[in-house]
C-alpha cells in the first residue's frame, strides 16, 4: 500500500466516526482516481498526442466506437487497460469472440458480461460503481433522458464509457470511426491462404476533439 | 437422526428482482421465523415449526405459495438438506417432496455436476470425480470417507457428508447460542443507506480480522438493525464457503434497500446494529496471500459484480472460461460468475489461461485471425455458386463450385472473396458428441460497406458463426 493510500486510509478511519464520515470517505477516493487516465496502446497514444487530447482514456468521459468494425476498435482501445489492472465490463447485445480478445491482448480474468436488455440503465449504474471500464450498446428502448442519466451516473462515478454504434442521446467526448479496411493475407505461397489481419482506417473527432485525425489500425496481429 | 429435525423447504422464485425477493421473504417471514435467504431466486424454511402447527408439509407447502408476489412463480423442494432441498426445488413441477429419511436415497442417482451450482464445488473437483468414475452422489456416497480425505483433502470429507444428504450446517430452528458478537449503537440515528453500509462495514471488518487471526471465516451471520422506533429488520446470511467482507456487506445493502422499500418499512432512522455469528468455518485455503491481497479495484469489482447480479439476477452476470475445443468461437464459455472464485489472483487466472483447469489439446487453429463478434445463435444462410445453388464441399475439404453469393434474411450479398474451407473434427472417439464441420471466411459486400464473415458447413447446411465486426 503506498503512503498515500495509508494516509487516505487513516484519514478515513478518523472521520467515519464522524456522522458526515461517508461523504468524506466517498470523496477521498474519487478525487484520487479523478486525475488519473487509463492507459492505451501505442497507436492510440501517438493519435492521442496528434489530436491534443490527454495520453489515455479520462475517466468520467463517453468514448464512441463507430464505422465498419467498432467492436475491433473498442477491443483495441481497452486492451492496455485491462493488461494493467483495470476491470471491464461488458453490457452490450453483441456476443464479443473472447478468444479474439484475448489474441488482442485482453487479460480475461478482468472481464465481466452483463446480460441487461430489461434492467439496461440499473445494471449499467451498478456496474460502474465497480469496474473502470464499461462498454456498452444502447438498447433502442431505452429513453434519450434515460441514457443521458445513466451515462452521466457512469461519469460521476468516474468510469470511462465505450459506446458501440451509434449513440444518439449524448453527443460522445471522443468518437473513433472506422472508414475504411484492408484485409492482409497470411500464407501467401503455400496452399492454406486466410485472411490473418485487417487495417482499419480510423478517423478521430468528437466534441472535446480540438483537432481531428485520421490514423491506422492493425487488428489481429 | 431425527430427519424431522433438518427438514427445510426451499422456495425457488423464478425470474424475482430484488423486491419481489423481499417481498417474498416478508411473506414468508409470518409463517416461519429464521428463514434464510440463500441467493437471489432461493428462499430456505426450516421445516420443524411450521409442519407442526399447519399439520402437514403439504399445507406448509399451500401457505408458501400463497407468499408469491405477483408476476413470479414459486417452485418448491423439500427435503432432509439444503442440498437435496435445492435440487429438488429445481425439479419441482411446482412442488417435489423427498419423503423423511429417503434423501441419501434420492440423491444417489443425481449427477454430480449439481455439485457446482449448488454446493459451490470447484469445476476442477467435479472434473477429476467424473475421470474416476464418481459420476453420481450416490457413487461419492458409497467411497470411502477416507479415502475421499486423502485425494481432495477436506473438500473430501464435505463431498462425502453432502452426497450422504446430511447437512454442513443445519437450518436454524431456533435460537442458538451466539460464537461472536459485535454492536454499535448510534446517538445521531443513521438516515442514509450509505450511512447504515459504512457503519455496519465498521462493525464487521474488526470482527473479520479477528476470526482470520484464528483461521476462520463466519458462515452463518444474524444481522439486526432496529430504529429509534424500535422498528426492527432481521435476517440470516449463510454461505458453506464463509463470508468475505465484501459479499456479506452487499447482502445488508440489501436487506437495508429492501426495507426502505416496505409500505410498513423505515419510520425513522437506524440507532442499534447488531452483527451475530452463529457458525464459522476453517478457512483453509482461503488464506491472504503473503504480499497482500487483491488490488482496490478488484475488491470494488466484486462489490459492483455482486450488485449489478441483484439487479439482473445472478445468471445474467457472467465471466470467460476457458473450455478448449477446436471451434474457434466456442474456445471460452460464459459462467456465471457467482459459481467461480473471484477472489483469488491464482484462481481467476487460472480459469482463463488455457490448458490450465482443462487438458490444451491440439486446438485446430489454423493461424486465421479470429473474428470479433459471435452470432448467438448461429443464422442459417445460403452459400450459393454462380448458378444460385448451395456450395457443396467435397470429402477431401474442396469446393465443388466457387461461392458467389450469401443469402441472409432473405436478402443477397454478392462475395468479393473467400478463402477455405477448412475442416475441423472434434471428438472423433465420441460417437455422440463428434462433430465435422467446414469453415470458411468470405468477404461480402451489402452495396454500401464491405463485411468479413466466418460461416461454417455441418450437415449440409451452412451457418454463419461470426462476424470480422
Amino acid at each position: 500500500m503506498s503512503s498515500l493510500e495509508l494516509a487516505r486510509e487513516q484519514l478515513a478511519q478518523q472521520l467515519s466516526h464522524h456522522k458526515y464520515g461517508h461523504h468524506v470517505v466517498s470523496l477521498g477516493k474519487a478525487s484520487l482516481h479523478a486525475h488519473r487516465t487509463i492507459a492505451v496502446g501505442e497507436s492510440f497514444v501517438e493519435v492521442l498526442q496528434r489530436a491534443q487530447l490527454p495520453l489515455g482514456l479520462v475517466r468520467g468521459r463517453v468514448y464512441q466506437c463507430t464505422g465498419i468494425a467498432p467492436m475491433s476498435l473498442a477491443v483495441a482501445l481497452v486492451q492496455k487497460a485491462t493488461a494493467e489492472g483495470s476491470w471491464v465490463g461488458w453490457c452490450a447485445s453483441e456476443h464479443l469472440n473472447w478468444s479474439a480478445a484475448r489474441n488482442a491482448g485482453w487479460c480475461l480474468e478482468r472481464v465481466v458480461q452483463v446480460s441487461c436488455a430489461e434492467h439496461w440503465c440499473e445494471a449499467v449504474m451498478a456496474l460502474a460503481s465497480g469496474v473502470e471500464v464499461l462498454i456498452v450498446n444502447i438498447p433502442p428502448h431505452v429513453s434519450p433522458s434515460s441514457v443521458r442519466r445513466t451515462l452521466l451516473s457512469a461519469a460521476v462515478q468516474q468510469c470511462v464509457v465505450v459506446a458501440l454504434g451509434p449513440v444518439h442521446a449524448v453527443t460522445a467526448d471522443v468518437v473513433f470511426s472506422a472508414t475504411g479496411r484492408t484485409w492482409l493475407k497470411e500464407n501467401e505461397l503455400q496452399e492454406q491462404v486466410a485472411f490473418a489481419a485487417q487495417e482499419l482506417s480510423v478517423h478521430v473527432g468528437g466534441r472535446r476533439v480540438p483537432s481531428e485525425q485520421c490514423f491506422s489500425l492493425l487488428v489481429g496481429r | 437422526m431425527n430427519h424431522h429435525s433438518y427438514r427445510v423447504a426451499i422456495v425457488r422464485a423464478v425470474g424475482s428482482d430484488a423486491r419481489q425477493l423481499n417481498a417474498l421473504a416478508q411473506g414468508i417471514t409470518t409463517i416461519a421465523p429464521l428463514i434464510e435467504i440463500v441467493d437471489d431466486e432461493h428462499v430456505l424454511v426450516p421445516m420443524r415449526g411450521p409442519t407442526r402447527y399447519f399439520g402437514g408439509e403439504k399445507a406448509v407447502a399451500e401457505k408458501l405459495f400463497s407468499c408469491a408476489p405477483q408476476h413470479v412463480a414459486l417452485a418448491i423442494g423439500i427435503a432432509d438438506g439444503r442440498l437435496a432441498g435445492l435440487i429438488a426445488a429445481r425439479m419441482a413441477q411446482p412442488l417435489f417432496i423427498v419423503p423423511a429419511g429417503e434423501t441419501a436415497e434420492f440423491l444417489a442417482g443425481i449427477n454430480v455436476r449439481y455439485l457446482e451450482q449448488f454446493a459451490n464445488v470447484s469445476a476442477h473437483t467435479l472434473s477429476l470425480l467424473s475421470r474416476l468414475g464418481l459420476s453420481t452422489c450416490g457413487k461419492i456416497a458409497a467411497t470411502s470417507k477416507q479415502l475421499l480425505a486423502d485425494r481432495f483433502g477436506p473438500d473430501g470429507n464435505t463431498l462425502h457428508t453432502l452426497c450422504s444428504g446430511a447437512d454442513l450446517h443445519p437450518a436454524l430452528t431456533e435460537k442458538i447460542p451466539t460464537l461472536y458478537y459485535a454492536e454499535s449503537h448510534y446517538e445521531d440515528p443513521l438516515v442514509q443507506v450509505d450511512a447504515v453500509f459504512v457503519a455496519t462495514q465498521e462493525l464487521i471488518a474488526p470482527l473479520m480480522a479477528k476470526l482470520q487471526g484464528q483461521h476462520l471465516a463466519m458462515c452463518r451471520v444474524v444481522v439486526t438493525l432496529t430504529t429509534e422506533h424500535d422498528d426492527t429488520s432481521e435476517r440470516v446470511w449463510y454461505s458453506a464457503a464463509g463470508f468475505y467482507e465484501q459479499g456479506l456487506l452487499e447482502r445488508v445493502r440489501w436487506q437495508v434497500t429492501t426495507w426502505l422499500e416496505e409500505s410498513s418499512g423505515l419510520t425513522a432512522g437506524v440507532h442499534n446494529i447488531a452483527v451475530n455469528v452463529q457458525n464459522t468455518v476453517p478457512i483453509g485455503h482461503e488464506q491472504p496471500r503473503l504480499w497482500g491481497g487483491r488490488s482496490e479495484s478488484d475488491a470494488a469489482a466484486r462489490i459492483a459484480i455482486a450488485r449489478v447480479a441483484g439487479v439482473v439476477g445472478q445468471d445474467h452476470v457472467c465471466v470467460p472460461e476457458w473450455q478448449g475445443g477446436r471451434d474457434i468461437t466456442r474456445e471460452y464459455e460464459l459462467v456465471p460468475a457467482h459459481r467461480v472464485d473471484l477472489a483469488h489472483n491464482e484462481a481467476t487466472i487460472h480459469r482463463v489461461t488455457p490448458g490450465v483447469l482443462r487438458p490444451a489439446a491440439w486446438s485446430g487453429d489454423m493461424g486465421q485471425h479470429a473474428p470479433m463478434q459471435n452470432i448467438v445463435p448461429p443464422e442459417k444462410v445460403e452459400v450459393l455458386n454462380d448458378q444460385y445453388a448451395p456450395v457443396e464441399v467435397t470429402g477431401r475439404h474442396a469446393v465443388r463450385s466457387e461461392p458467389q453469393y450469401i443469402r441472409r434474411n432473405e436478402q443477397l450479398f454478392p462475395v468479393r472473396a473467400w478463402h477455405g474451407p477448412w475442416p475441423v473434427e472434434e471428438r472423433w472417439w465420441d460417437p455422440l458428441r463428434q462433430r465435422r464441420v467446414v469453415r470458411m471466411q468470405c468477404l461480402v459486400h451489402d452495396g454500401q460497406q464491405e463485411h468479413g464473415w466466418l460461416v461454417l458447413l455441418e450437415h449440409r447446411t451452412w451457418w454463419l458463426v461470426a462476424v470480422y465486426s
